[in-house]
């Protein structure tokens, strides 16, 4: 049916094929628009909980997962640790992220001399920088 | 089943699946050294949505004017041209995703925000390699040196602009282009940019006389110098720029830097659009 138009060399399966292109290409420009509409800016928002606690050789690994439920990527994400003792600190860590991307979640490990189940021990994100 | 279709229609299908698999190739070959580059996997995740979709808005007629440069079948029509565009977007999305998620740079927990944005940066690239391999088809080679003839001087532009744009995309999302541009003082940029020159007018004599008497009585040193070298020099470093811009290198960085950083990738970016009109 196309062939009698103007010499197509186009068969019906590459139509079909390029149809799905057109409509993959719509849907990714689609998502980003409406990704940008809907969280205009703003800045990371930044969780950290403890996921588990092991023994490791002669200390102990605690391993913790960050989330960011903002929008924006943050690069570099310091997270520090501190292992409190009453209101001493009796041991400190820090970590640092390469990327947490917006809605998402990295994992990462603590590694602590003493055992953190006796103590209070508290995660906080403390500094990022933009990508 | 298929025996009790007619021949030609089998050959047909035979042909349109062994297109398929070239443009799966040419996709490959020119986007496997941005899918292992890990600025790219992040840059897919920071890059400004509004950004990205610039790219891929850029794309459709980037691959539909590379369809009517490049010639192929003599026989096809700007229809044509649009659905390989197309079928080529298609065969990039698929191979990226692929890609990506056998080397776990995409996985099923990830956010959408971050599989879209990795998939659609690469799918630019993986396109323009899948077009470039479905112009491989056909009764290319005995129109080769007949086209080159024809070739007209906005379409020569354009293939420099595409062969800068292939290699720049390479090289633009690396750390290495701002760490260069630092690390070089003045003399050594103002040296880059003269050799750009002179490598790019090199290739364009290579193209312009293949054998040793000069086809065209009108192509002087100069006239070729100015046409092709040093328009197509300014073309390489508006690429630059826009790629600079698009990968977020720009962002509160001064003019001499950005200069700066526009010679360093406009060395690359200007090797690929003088090679362009060689291999395309």
């Amino acid at each position: 049916m196309e062939r009698s138009s103007g010499g197509t060399s186009t068969s019906p399966w590459e139509w079909a094929v390029a149809l799905l292109g057109l409509a993959l290409l719509l849907a990714m420009i689609g998502y980003m628009a409406f990704f940008a509409l809907a969280h205009e800016g703003g800045v990371p928002v930044v969780s950290a909980d403890q996921v588990r606690v092991e023994r490791a050789g002669d200390g102990w690994v605690v391993r913790f997962r960050v989330r960011n439920d903002g929008a924006v990527t943050a690069a570099s994400l310091r997270v520090v640790a501190e292992l409190r003792q009453g209101t001493a600190v009796v041991e400190a860590g820090e970590v640092t992220i390469d990327y947490l991307p917006a809605f998402s979640e990295r994992q990462a490990g603590l590694i602590l001399r003493r055992d953190p189940g006796g103590h209070d021990l508290r995660i906080v994100p403390s500094s990022y920088t933009e990508p | 089943m298929t025996a009790t279709r007619p021949r030609h229609e089998q050959a047909g299908h035979r042909a349109f699946f062994v297109g398929l698999a070239r443009a799966f190739a040419g996709a490959l070959i020119f986007a496997l050294p941005m899918l292992m580059t890990m600025e790219m996997w992040w840059i897919g995740f920071y890059i400004d949505p509004w950004k990205l979709i610039l790219l891929l808005v850029v794309l459709v007629p980037l691959l539909v004017g590379l369809g009517v440069v490049s010639g192929f079948k003599p026989t096809e029509g700007l229809r044509d041209m649009v659905a390989d565009a197309f079928v080529a977007i298609t065969i990039a999305v698929v191979m990226s995703a692929v890609v990506l998620f056998v080397l776990d740079v995409v996985t099923l927990d990830m956010p959408p925000r971050e599989v879209v944005g990795k998939i659609a940066l690469q799918t630019f690239p993986g396109s323009v390699g899948a077009m470039l391999a479905r112009a491989q088809t056909g009764d290319r080679r005995q129109t080769r040196d007949e086209r080159r003839e024809e070739a007209n001087y906005p379409g020569a532009l354009f293939l420099m602009a595409v062969g800068a744009l292939f290699l720049g995309l390479n090289i633009a999302p690396t750390e290495e282009i701002v760490l260069l541009s630092y690390m070089m003082e003045p003399p050594r940029e103002i040296a880059l940019a003269a050799l750009s020159l002179a490598l790019m007018h090199g290739f364009v004599f290579a193209v312009e006389f293949p054998g040793s008497p000069p086809r065209r009585p009108g192509a002087t040193f100069m006239g070729l110098f100015l046409r092709y070298t040093v328009v197509g020099y300014t073309i390489v470093l508006a690429i630059c720029l826009y790629l600079l811009w698009t990968f977020g290198r720009m962002e509160g960085t001064g003019g001499a830097e950005l200069a700066s950083a526009c010679v360093v990738l406009g060395f690359p970016c200007s090797i690929g659009a003088a090679a362009a009109r060689l291999i395309v």
